[in-house]
């Protein structure tokens, strides 16, 4: 498929698929819309690092001054691989998951999946912008979520360390940062963005592991709700690519896999010690 | 947002095994994780299970263990850790419901990673499905079942009736 610059995509098409930000109050000062582009910009950019391993790039496709009303689009950099209908899919799964991220911060339930440290930091700033009635996000076809103030205590608790023990990530590692305490980010499998403190040497070994897939492994700090916040690594090592190869490909292929046993008393045999009974 | 589904490891062993009456299903689960229609979560104990085991008098072989590590490093399952907040659900589990230990971890970690079903071939264990006791509630536990919405190949529409192959 040729290249398509995003001036080529149709507005309305564009317009579909915003994701719209509204931050409702009497009077938004210059200042605070300021900061208000400036944040949005920032967790549009981060999540959608996360997220997707394509480029996007986020357009404005409406503004309304009465309330600060901001509407932006995602623009996929991938024309020549995937289609226009895999493109739409995936920016929609970008927006969902900054709706779906910013919903779990509200419930306090979870550190949101696809949402660095740093886009944690900056929707904490974010939501501290709102007043009573908050900020109101939402993505096309689907109930819009609030952002309150409240959100900042929350990132608080999501971000303080609460436990500690040894363990591994497995990702991809996509930042080597060198200011003061030098650390990589490594983009989780499945979503987990996880800062990784290294040593000097480690950091140098990573520069070479740059856009690969790793294992870091070392002392994990998690929050109170088991997520992984920051690992200070001990090991860094390159980890195979996983594949998505049909399930098709492998079933019915070891038809004696568990020898004279079901799949029960095989299992049962894996752990003879047990005394409890299900 | 996606349903969060759990397999337990006996749902990659009755697929690699095809012989099972669940086996179709099971594979069923997986291609639709694959797809990208589901979340399909399991643990990395599920990783130490689904082997061959000499105590089982199996054959082993090279091939075995490539298909195997073919199918538990696909993309398309999530893993989850069993970290100090699923091996304490895992003891509670246990200790309330007199659950086997490796059938408490998978059930602590379909917990802890919020899935609406786990999936088992443990017949009895969906028993204990939804039980809640003074601590904990346990998830919905079925045995594995198509999830799949029924749909026609892509491609040309069919001109021609099929018909039943001459045997």
């Amino acid at each position: 498929m040729p290249k398509r610059s995003r001036d080529e995509i149709d507005p309305m098409t564009l317009r579909r698929q915003a994701l719209t930000f509204a931050l409702r109050k009497k009077a938004v000062s210059i200042d605070e819309f300021e900061r208000f582009v400036r944040e949005t910009k920032a967790l549009l950019k981060n999540v959608s690092r996360a997220r997707l391993e394509i480029g996007a790039e986020w357009v404005l496709t409406d503004l309304k001054f009465s309330s600060a009303v901001m509407a932006y689009a995602p623009t996929l950099q991938d024309r020549d691989r995937a289609s226009d209908q895999q493109l739409y899919e995936r920016a929609h799964d970008v927006e969902w998951s900054i709706v779906d991220g910013i919903r779990a911060v509200e419930e306090a339930t979870a550190k949101p999946p696809y949402f660095s440290e740093r886009a944690l930091s900056g929707l904490r700033r974010l939501s501290l912008l709102g007043d009573g009635a908050g900020i109101s996000i939402s993505a096309p076809n689907g109930p819009a979520v609030i952002l309150t103030r409240s959100a900042a205590d929350h990132i608080d608790v999501l971000l303080r360390p609460a436990r500690k023990y040894y363990g591994s990530i497995v990702g991809d590692l996509d930042v080597v940062s060198v200011h003061k305490s030098p650390y990589v980010t490594v983009y989780g499998d499945h979503g987990d963005v996880v800062r990784c403190f290294l040593s000097q040497q480690m950091i140098d070994d990573a520069k070479d592991l740059l856009g690969d897939r790793v294992v870091v492994a070392g002392e994990i700090t998690s929050n109170r709700f088991g997520n992984v916040v920051s690992i200070r690594g001990e090991e860094l090592y390159e980890a195979p690519r996983r594949h998505s190869r049909p399930p098709s490909q492998t079933g019915g292929l070891i038809p004696d896999i568990t020898g004279d046993y079901s799949i029960s008393e095989y299992l049962d045999s894996l752990w003879p010690e047990e005394i409890a009974q299900s | 947002m996606k349903r969060r589904i759990y397999a337990c490891s006996g749902v990659f062993i009755s697929h690699l095994k095809g012989t099972e009456p669940e086996s179709h299903a099971c594979t069923d689960i997986l291609e639709a994780a694959r797809e990208g229609s589901i979340e399909l979560h399991t643990s990395w104990v599920t990783i130490t299970e689904v082997i061959a085991l000499d105590r089982a008098r199996l054959r082993r072989t090279p091939d075995h263990q490539r298909i195997v590590t073919e199918l538990m490093d696909s993309a398309y399952i999530v893993y989850s850790a069993v970290d100090q907040i699923v091996a304490e659900k895992s003891r509670t589990i246990s200790w309330d419901f007199q659950i086997k230990t490796h059938d408490a971890l998978h059930l602590a970690t379909a917990i802890v990673r919020k899935c609406e079903v786990v999936y088992t071939i443990d017949g009895p264990l969906t028993s204990r499905s939804g039980q809640s006791s003074n601590n904990i509630q346990l998830p919905k536990i079925l045995l594995p079942e198509f999830i799949r919405e029924p749909s026609l190949p892509l491609g040309e529409p069919r001109t021609t009736p099929l018909t039943r192959k001459p045997i």
